[in-house]
């Protein structure tokens, strides 16, 4: 419990900071690569541009993509998974579409859909998303498995109760613990991800800006001025490790609550 | 022994329908996709009549097929080969994934064997806290800092370019050491994690307290003990390991600016070049499935109990 907390505080603290200080910034030829001071305390970057709310913009932005991802991947595992295992004859194909994904490399995937439907927040949602939902439905598809082939399933039927409601009072909520725990580390994922995407020039309109765009843009002078790069990644490390922290300290309750 | 084969004869069966199924998706998304390059390169009436001129979809995909398995690849947008170059770059990411997930599974094989020696301990504290951390990084964090420290600082490695193996042998194996670094931390990051629950679940079994009380030592235990029946599982986490490798060696071989597979189907995005990037999203998916095969027959080889109920 501690942990979530600790995360939650974490990331709210830096949200609310980068709500202050978002701007995308302007450009002054005076004060390119200007070194960080205590009124710009991150500096300036190659553009003349204060950092600290150009990077302020790129958390939020990342933030946002991220929290997309997680969700439209939740929706599609969930809707796939229930596909394949109410569906008749869906588990073969299940099986051969599950394989023919996992030997798709999830970043191969990703580069592959953004480079035929094009950049662009959505594209990139749904790109991520799109790739990243595939493991995760193939682990729900197998909870709903052991679900209905569970004691209580069987008994709830001999009852009488209709599929429909087993289905949606039972079986459904017994998903939930999986997708909680999952659902932040599809964020952490997702925000890797398209930090890697727009590190590499292919996640965002170029205009916007994130967290691996403004590394991009500063990594080509790392050596002479390494503050544009240190400040965003410093934020990536912050970010990546209260979302994990919260994912794990997710999981540690509920694998406490197995056990009772 | 004809099990096996029988075991063996039906993953190659299997793997094949696989790539059936990755082929029909790709060429789903080529032919489907917003973004058809003849919208791209010609004006609007040619593009219109080379639309007209389709055949039905299943004879596209038939060809497709058939292009794809005879090589002819056809020229790339940026003119030259595809073919030649896809093949010589293929081989500089077949050394570079081969070098880093042996290096890789060395790593997480024995740190994650030493930690199990003793749970809680302060090597498996350390290892786990590391672990945590590392995999939580974006793979160009640790490429970046990993050019900072030693071609900048300690200038003992280049922070880019690639030398043919033939042309010079020891600039060919220093252009190779911080790309392999950069992949073998990260893929062992998460392939200790993974090998440490699964040897921490088997040892917590009743044959390892039945090992222990036949006297066999607890710090023998992992060698002798847990590794043969953990043996079928790490296999395949290896093989599902190696595939998020591959996706990282775009990356990696993007920065480091090395002429492979990876930087290939990099630039082709960049250049919106479709035929070139669906035939490395095939090869990809081809090397894969041929690693899920190996990592199949390896497992059924060492544990005759995998695979029988299915």
């Amino acid at each position: 419990m501690k942990k979530i907390i600790f995360g939650v505080v974490i990331l709210l603290l830096l949200l609310s900071l980068s709500f202050v200080f978002m701007d995308k910034g302007v450009v002054s030829s005076s004060l390119m690569f200007s070194s960080p001071s205590l009124h710009h305390p991150f500096g300036f970057d190659s553009l003349g541009r204060d950092l600290l709310k150009r990077v302020s913009f790129g958390t939020l932005s990342s933030l946002s993509v991220g929290l997309l991802c997680s969700i439209f991947t939740i929706i599609i595992s969930v809707i796939f998974s229930i596909l394949f295992s109410y569906v008749r004859g869906g588990k073969f194909v299940t099986k051969a579409i599950f394989n023919s994904f996992r030997s798709i490399p999830m970043f191969v995937l990703s580069l592959f859909v953004v480079l035929l439907f094009g950049n662009g927040i959505i594209r990139v949602v749904f790109a991520i998303s799109f790739s990243s939902s595939l493991s995760f439905s193939k682990l729900l598809s197998s909870v709903i498995e052991k679900e209905k082939r569970s004691d209580e399933n069987t008994a709830l039927k001999g009852l009488g109760l209709k599929k429909g409601t087993v289905f949606f009072k039972h079986t459904l909520p017994s998903l939930f613990p999986y997708i909680k725990e999952q659902f932040f580390l599809t964020f952490l994922h997702s925000f890797l991800c398209e930090s890697t995407l727009s590190f590499l020039g292919l996640g965002l309109k170029i205009t916007t800006p994130t967290l691996g765009g403004i590394i991009a843009e500063g990594k080509d002078y790392i050596f002479l001025y390494p503050h544009i790069v240190i400040f965003p990644l410093l934020i990536i490390l912050v970010i990546s490790l209260s979302l994990l922290l919260i994912s794990s300290g997710l999981r540690d309750l509920n694998s406490s609550f197995k056990r009772k | 022994m004809q099990s096996l084969c029988k075991k063996i004869a039906k993953s190659v069966i299997s793997h094949t329908i696989t790539l059936l199924f990755t082929s029909i998706f790709v060429f789903l998304l080529i032919s489907y996709s917003p973004g058809n390059i003849n919208d791209a390169i010609y004006s609007e009436e040619i593009s219109s009549t080379l639309r007209e001129e389709k055949n039905g979809i299943l004879i596209n995909y038939f060809t497709f097929l058939k292009n794809f398995f005879s090589l002819s690849w056809g020229e790339s947008l940026s003119g030259g080969s595809v073919k030649k170059v896809i093949l010589s770059s293929l081989l500089v990411t077949l050394l570079l994934s081969l070098f880093s997930s042996t290096v890789s599974l060395g790593i997480s094989l024995s740190l994650s064997l030493a930690s199990v020696k003793k749970r809680g301990g302060s090597l498996d504290r350390t290892v786990s806290f590391f672990t945590y951390i590392i995999s939580s990084l974006p793979i160009f964090l640790i490429a970046l800092f990993l050019i900072f420290v030693f071609s900048f600082v300690l200038h003992l490695f280049p922070s880019g370019g690639y030398t043919h193996i033939k042309d010079n042998f020891f600039s060919f194996v220093r252009s190779l050491v911080l790309p392999v670094l950069t992949l073998s931390i990260i893929h062992s990051s998460t392939f200790i994690r993974q090998s440490r629950e699964v040897l921490f679940e088997n040892s917590e079994k009743e044959f390892s307290l039945y090992a222990l009380a036949k006297g066999v030592k607890r710090k023998d235990l992992p060698k002798k003990v847990l590794l043969k029946p953990s043996a079928s599982v790490l296999f395949s986490l290896s093989a599902n390991s190696f595939s998020s490798l591959l996706g990282g060696t775009i990356v990696v071989e993007s920065i480091f600016s090395l002429p492979g597979l990876g930087s290939l189907l990099y630039q082709s995005v960049l250049n919106r070049d479709i035929p070139t990037a669906s035939i490395i999203v095939m090869i990809f998916s081809i090397i894969v499935s041929i690693t899920y095969f190996l990592s199949d027959v390896f497992s059924y080889i060492i544990d005759p109990r995998v695979g029988v109920d299915e």
